[in-house]
């Protein structure tokens, strides 16, 4: 009854991507100014903030709730300038590097390995069917913020192929509400899902291996083309989003 | 023209504003007290302290129960951490054309909001039951296109159900409970590829955690686009290649998909339910499993093909193994939880009875049938045959089974005689003035996780 495989190649080099060392000095300093920009952005939309703040309170049960101030972030980013599938990875680093007082590099370096993993993914679904029907920069955004949400929390290759999962089964958004004001919550939403998933896979929780690739998983469910290589090939080395 | 959420809010508004057929009322008491059971029975499980403790983590204010826990956590975890356990094992309801378990997330909802929003029993049921029925009615607007390519429609479907739920409890209007659906449109959750993992019951436990987000958001004056479900790059048309709206929005009041949900009696995949019945049956007309010496089930081909285990290592394989259900039938004359235990699957006696036992596929024999012969060393043959299987739609669980059922859930955990007590508190949820006995008997009186391995 259950045909999930054991093993997957796409998984495997994300998880290796975003658990190994980092020492790629661009890569490093273009995600520190992404951070620095969204940062800058968020104090920018100060006004939009505190609105979404209060549209959002009722969604935690305490002031510094970070999987609610990931969602609240990434709301407020993709309400004040136009969104990528690095905004949900910028809001949850944000939120969980202020919670965990993690340094700079350390915020960048799951910044660059949650953009990188989430540029990489759009390019290997992208097509005018997915786009049609998803909300691109949610529903790829939560892979690549559960990647670097991971990195921060320092989880191991088991456990952070686990978050993947847990954030795969929940990628969402529809395009239909593009334009609007839910298309924001959506990206805040997928920012605070990642949290989420990489907390779960913490303590213990498990999901598929093959959750972008399998036979029943992200890419066959939500994608018209799939193209691996796009997301296997030189990844760590070659830095699509520095493009 | 109205939306396709105006609609359906529309019909499900005006349901919840008189009390609900008895018949559909008796269904939803029988579905409650089946997942109050499963959330019960699988509450200590390693998936259920994950989702305690990344709340732990997170801070969160103590707020909410989770059935059959002493600590509280807040909404959103609650949610997440019922839903998960209602629906782990697949041992929940069924709505069998859909093959949604609509009840788990459902009561994941009214657990997480029962503390804030206080209802009666009578509008708790009604939520409960209503929130029900909007998802197998999203469902089956879908069906079977939409499982068949590979979502977890118990998740997809079951946020839309959830948001329904939780609008009622938060008492939005019937605006709100369209805004509620179509916000929750968006949030679908749930691709099969994790099936055999935690990750499959997170999914209802997450649709009812983003059903209420959902409800809290219409409340708070947020809107989706109008004609998110029936819009190009909407809910459904993404979501599904077959779309047929008369069956979300049909005959509201008029026909009930809750009244088709079934109640498994056996911790396992359905196909080997007949099997496990004539092991039960035959457990009845046998002293001694040592007097057998070869067990034939003559059952249908997908019996072997998906439960064909022969001799299963731990519970989770013993979860796809017919022969280890009947095997543990006839040993312990009972299969619930506690034959699925990975200590139980490798005894020596049931692995003895296993190793006699043989599968005969027959493309005559129905699916929820079977042919069971045993053949004892002293030479008389003892022989039984199921028609339907219990818990099938030709042959509901009554109500004295699923109680059996839910007993061997509640008891080991909460003690003795706790099952009965929630059935009755089930029984009179139209007078409660609350829910507060109905949480108090699903609370653990004393910190008992040394106990949970009945």
């Amino acid at each position: 009854m259950h045909d999930s495989v054991a093993h997957s190649t796409v998984s495997d080099a994300l998880v290796r991507f975003a658990t190994g060392p980092f020492a790629d000095q661009v890569a490093q300093t273009g995600a520190k100014r992404a951070v620095l920009q969204a940062r800058a952005n968020a104090a920018a939309a100060a006004g939009t903030g505190r609105q979404v703040a209060a549209l959002l309170q009722s969604q935690g049960s305490t002031a510094n709730d970070t999987r609610v101030r990931a969602w609240v972030l990434g709301a407020t980013l993709a309400t004040h300038a136009p969104s990528s599938t690095s905004t949900p990875v910028l809001a949850a680093v944000i939120a969980v590097g202020e919670k965990l007082a993690a340094s700079d590099d350390e915020i960048a370096a799951a910044a660059a390995v949650g953009i990188e993993a989430a540029a990489r993914l759009l390019a290997a679904v992208d097509s005018g069917e997915f786009q049609s029907r998803w909300n691109v920069s949610s529903a790829v955004g939560i892979l690549g913020a559960a990647l670097a949400i991971s990195r921060l929390l320092k989880l191991d290759e088991t456990r952070t192929r686990h978050a993947l999962g847990i954030a795969a089964t929940q990628a969402a958004g529809l395009a239909r509400n593009a334009g609007e004001s839910m298309a924001a919550i959506e990206i805040g939403k997928a920012a605070a899902d990642a949290v989420e998933a990489s907390l779960l896979a913490k303590h213990g929780f498990t999901s598929a291996p093959a959750s972008i690739d399998g036979r029943r998983g992200f890419a066959a469910l939500m994608a018209y083309r799939f193209d691996a290589s796009l997301i296997t090939e030189g990844l760590g080395t070659h830095w699509v989003s520095l493009q | 023209m109205s939306s396709i959420a105006a609609a359906f809010a529309q019909g499900l508004y005006t349901l919840a504003q008189r009390p609900l057929p008895p018949q559909v009322a008796k269904e939803a008491r029988r579905s409650f007290i089946n997942v109050i059971g499963t959330s019960i029975g699988a509450s200590m499980h390693p998936g259920v302290e994950a989702i305690l403790a990344a709340a732990r983590e997170l801070g969160v204010a103590e707020i909410a129960p989770v059935p059959g826990r002493g600590e509280r956590v807040d909404v959103h975890f609650s949610a997440l951490a019922t839903g998960f356990a209602g629906h782990l094992d697949d041992f929940d309801d069924t709505h069998l054309a859909t093959v949604i378990h609509p009840a788990a997330s459902v009561l994941a909802v009214l657990t997480a909001l029962a503390p804030e929003t206080r209802p009666t029993g009578a509008r708790a049921l009604s939520a409960f039951t209503l929130g029900c029925e909007a998802q197998l009615r999203v469902g089956v607007s879908i069906s079977p296109e939409h499982y068949d390519r590979g979502w977890h429609i118990t998740g997809t479907c079951g946020v839309i159900g959830c948001a329904v739920t939780a609008s009622l409890l938060l008492g939005l209007d019937e605006a709100g409970l369209a805004e509620a659906a179509s916000i929750a449109a968006s949030m679908f959750v749930g691709q099969r590829e994790a099936f055999g993992t935690m990750t499959k019951p997170y999914h209802p436990g997450k649709a009812a955690a983003n059903g209420i987000a959902a409800a809290r958001l219409a409340q708070q004056g947020q809107k989706a686009a109008a004609d998110v479900f029936e819009a190009q790059g909407g809910y459904s048309h993404s979501l599904s290649t077959k779309v047929d709206f008369t069956l979300m929005n049909g005959e509201p009041g008029e026909r009930w998909e809750l009244l088709f949900n079934t109640y498994k009696p056996y911790p396992c995949g359905i196909v080997a339910h007949p099997a496990i019945d004539g092991g039960l049956a035959l457990s009845m007309k046998i002293d001694d499993v040592d007097s057998i010496e070869t067990l034939t089930l003559r059952c249908h081909p997908l019996v072997p093909e998906l439960m064909g285990n022969p001799q299963p290592n731990d519970g989770l394989q013993a979860r796809f193994s017919a022969i280890h259900g009947v095997a543990a039938a006839l040993c312990d004359r009972q299969v619930g939880l506690a034959q699925y235990e990975d200590a139980r699957v490798v005894q020596d006696d049931v692995k003895a009875v296993r190793a006699r036992t043989t599968l005969a596929a027959d493309a005559s024999v129905n699916r929820d049938e079977v042919f069971i012969e045993a053949r004892l060393k002293n030479g008389s043959v003892v022989t039984h045959h199921v028609d339907h299987a219990r818990g099938s739609l030709a042959r509901p669980l009554t109500d004295d089974e699923l109680m059996d059922k839910v007993r061997l859930l509640v008891d080991p955990h909460l003690g003795a005689g706790t099952a009965a007590r929630l059935a009755a508190v089930v029984t009179g949820l139209d007078t409660a003035p609350n829910l507060d006995a109905l949480f108090a008997l699903c609370t653990p009186r004393t910190p008992i996780k040394e106990l949970n391995h009945a």
